[in-house]
């Protein structure tokens, strides 16, 4: 099998994934004061427990040196690191599947679902769900999947997708929560948060009980014992992973640790990432399902392991960088984009740096172009990345994706037709600017035109919407004082030129 | 189905061949190859565990100390007898009227010691009774000095699968409280160190284990910090000091 053929293999899918609309959806975003305010103040928060939680680590470069190390291992021999799991789990007694694309996997969940006769599926939150988008088939199927972490609750009960990889309802106020559960459950709430969660463990609890089936993902796969760690700190992982009969765990063939120790250094940086705590509240290692009458565990676990594009990543030694990513959403708290236009801009369950990268790479550049020119390269991403993912690197690689080609498109631009035309328009205005800076005569007529034109949108600034292309940079920004005349007509420019030549002389 | 890890692995193999063609290409005055092999194998085997003796005042404090940072409480106590009062001030205290405990000799051996005044339940009671129980009592095989970690290692009572554990997992999860119960000696120092005590133990793993640390908490809502949201809202320790 070769991957140099003509044939590009196909990539996978994300959901609901309207990253195309990019242009659309971001003003609507900046326009909304009201997620701004709250983003800003979250985002800030988070960012400076993650900066407090770090600071206690004496060697945070070697911590991060490690787990790096432990994921780039991970993946140079990921074929080997996931059949030897695959044969651990499997003698464990966890049935292990594998799915090349989100259809496969929602396919196999609903199988192992309607077998057991499931009516009420209760979801220890995960993305890999989103990106399959597994709760639309299972209610398709006329399954109830409710999600159980609270962040997700909300979001599932106002019917949004969830806007930040950790915090779902970041974007929401707890006004907005409050109302919304009084108008769902149909009465009056309480004002406070710790009310409002009160709330959501009593609902939940029934849900709980009653589902036949539990649907996780997972934060690690041990290669050399078969087992994963599920990391939260609600207490709804555990639940979901104990109460009902059959558990299906649906995760990223990237999950893979080779060892056991190797988790050590993860967790240890994981959380202080994600949060600022120094460990989250719960770790589970689940091995196998229960083994004796007498234990409390589901009856079957089945694991199912989704490609769905990732493998197509190894091709190329940047992209890959990106199946380190451990989810832990630092780089979107620290990213300026992120923290002005909210998760739900981007237009993918995945948001922000490290969505969009990942975005573009899994579904195609076709359906997600526009997320690469989502980013200042300012490089914070970068910095705070625990497994340190060359995120600009690679934004940058996929804007020339966008615009040139390289070889995983056949050295063709590969684009959705919104970032094509913008190319073309670009492209079209540098050689403009090329042919215009070849001589100093053409040099000087366009510099009068654009200081006349300057004068003139300076005037009368409502005609700067017709300035086409230009238009969007001057919507945000007051046109800048026409000098009059140019620098090379100056006093200084002449003086210089003269030294010039006396110098040649 | 099959089919589906066929089509993976081979797809794993051509991307990582095509990879390492690019790398070879490109020779050694190339970029370095962003993947590379070079396992970090020797330094990350954590520090091993000591025989087990008994456990220094600092582990101990240092126990103390760090679930007291995460909201739990620790109750340090010297004698068997010393631990039931312990239990009988937290069960006095917020007024419990149903209890279930884990199958755990020392569990049980503690709950024999306390007055009643409350219903006791054994682990296998039914599980509408179950979701009832303000509080559970079980055993915590590790504790972790660094975060102040309990390790909570369910499953199998018979021993079907390495040494028998006890039946924990919902009496730890389910009731608002949580009372673990902690022998010094099985105090470790890092989390490394309870990963590493966890599989020599029994040499094999357990089906579940659950590192917990403190009571479970949110904050989902403006990211205010909410404790207990689905598991325990209050995580109690009682610490034998003299085991
Ligand atoms: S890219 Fe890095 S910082 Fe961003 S979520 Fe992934 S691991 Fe965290």
């Amino acid at each position: 099998m070769t991957a140099s053929g003509s044939e590009p293999r196909e990539t996978g899918s994300i959901h609901h994934l309207h990253a195309h609309q990019f242009d659309d959806l971001v003003p609507r975003a900046l326009a909304n004061v009201e997620l701004r305010g709250a983003l800003a103040k979250a985002t800030n928060t988070i960012r400076n427990r993650r900066a407090i939680a770090l600071e206690g680590i004496d060697d945070l470069q070697k911590l991060r040196g490690q787990a790096k190390a432990i994921k780039t291992e991970a993946l140079a021999h990921l074929d080997e690191h996931l059949e030897t799991f695959e044969r651990h789990a499997t003698a464990n007694g966890i049935q292990v599947q594998w799915a090349a694309d989100a259809e496969s996997a929602r396919a196999m969940v609903l199988k192992i679902a309607i077998k057991n006769g499931t009516r009420l599926a209760v979801k220890a939150k995960s993305m890999v769900s989103e990106e399959i988008g597994l709760n639309d088939a299972l209610i398709d199927a006329g399954i109830v999947p409710v999600e159980t972490d609270l962040g997700e609750w909300i979001v599932q009960l106002a019917e949004e997708p969830p806007s930040h990889i950790l915090a779902p309802a970041i974007h929401k106020r707890r006004r907005e929560i409050r109302d919304l559960l009084a108008r769902v459950l149909g009465r009056p709430m309480p004002d406070d948060a710790a009310g409002l969660t009160e709330v959501a463990r009593n609902e939940l609890r029934g849900r709980f009980a009653q589902a036949e089936l539990g649907i996780s993902g997972a934060n690690f796969l041990v290669a050399e014992t078969g087992s994963f760690l599920l990391i939260e700190n609600e207490g709804n992982i555990r639940l979901t992973t104990s109460l009902p009969k059959i558990h299906v765990a649906v995760v990223g063939i990237e999950k893979i640790v080779p060892r056991l120790q190797d988790l050590g250094p993860l967790v240890r940086i994981i959380t202080r990432s994600a949060t600022g705590q120094p460990i989250s509240c719960y770790q589970t290692l689940v091995t196998s399902p229960k083994t004796s009458l007498e234990d409390d565990g589901p009856e079957e676990i089945h694991l199912i392991l989704l490609d769905n594009g990732r493998s197509k990543l190894l091709e190329d030694d940047l992209t890959a960088e990106t199946l380190r990513c451990i989810r832990c959403s630092a780089c979107l708290n620290v990213c300026p984009v992120y923290r002005q236009i909210g998760g739900h801009a981007y237009g993918s369950v995945y948001p922000g740096p490290i969505g969009a990268i990942f975005t573009p790479l899994i579904a195609g550049m076709h359906a997600a172009s526009q997320l690469p020119g989502a980013s200042s390269l300012c490089g914070a991403c970068r910095e705070v990345c625990p497994v340190d993912i060359d995120i600009p690197g690679v934004l940058l690689h996929l804007r020339h994706r966008a615009a040139e080609g390289d070889r995983s498109t056949g050295g063709r631009p590969a684009s959705d037709p919104q970032t094509a035309e913008k190319n073309r328009v670009m492209r079209r205005g540098f050689r403009l600017w090329r042919w215009a800076m070849g001589s100093s005569r053409r040099f000087e007529i366009f510099g009068a035109l654009g200081r006349l034109l300057a004068t003139v949108v300076g005037r009368v600034p409502s005609l700067a919407k017709y300035a086409g292309p230009l238009g969007g940079w001057t919507n945000g920004r007051a046109v800048p004082r026409s000098p009059g005349r140019s620098f090379r007509s100056s006093d200084v420019a002449r003086r210089l030129r003269r030294e010039e030549e006396d110098r040649k002389r | 189905m099959n089919d589906d890890r066929s089509k993976i692995l081979a797809s794993i193999r051509a991307s990582l061949a095509t990879a390492a063609g690019v790398r070879a290409a490109r020779g050694p005055h190339g970029s370095p190859p962003a993947i590379a092999a070079p396992p970090p194998t020797t330094e990350l085997t954590v520090p091993a565990v000591g025989p087990k003796g008994p456990a220094s005042i600092r582990a101990v404090t240092g126990f103390q100390g760090a679930l007291d940072r995460v909201q739990g409480v620790c109750h340090r106590v010297t004698s068997d007898a010393g631990a039931a009062d312990a239990l009988q001030a937290v069960i006095a205290d917020l007024g419990v009227r149903r209890v279930v405990r884990s199958d755990d000799h020392l569990v049980i051996e503690i709950l024999e010691r306390v007055i009643g005044g409350f219903e006791l339940l054994p682990p296998d009671a039914d599980r509408s009774l179950l979701l009832q129980c303000e509080l559970g009592v079980s055993r915590a095989t590790i504790g972790v000095v660094e975060y102040g970690t309990i390790v909570l290692s369910s499953g199998d009572t018979q021993g079907v699968k390495g040494t028998p554990t006890e039946r924990q997992r919902l009496v730890a999860l389910l009731p608002a409280t949580h009372v673990a119960i902690l022998a010094a000696t099985d105090l470790v120092e890092t989390w490394d160190a309870a990963l590493t005590a966890l599989c020599s133990t029994s040499g094999d793993l357990p089906p579940t284990a659950t590192f917990a640390t403190g009571p479970s908490r949110t904050a989902d809502i403006e990211l205010e910090l909410v404790l207990g949201v689905h598991g325990p809202k209050n995580q109690h320790v009682i610490l034998l000091e003299h085991r």
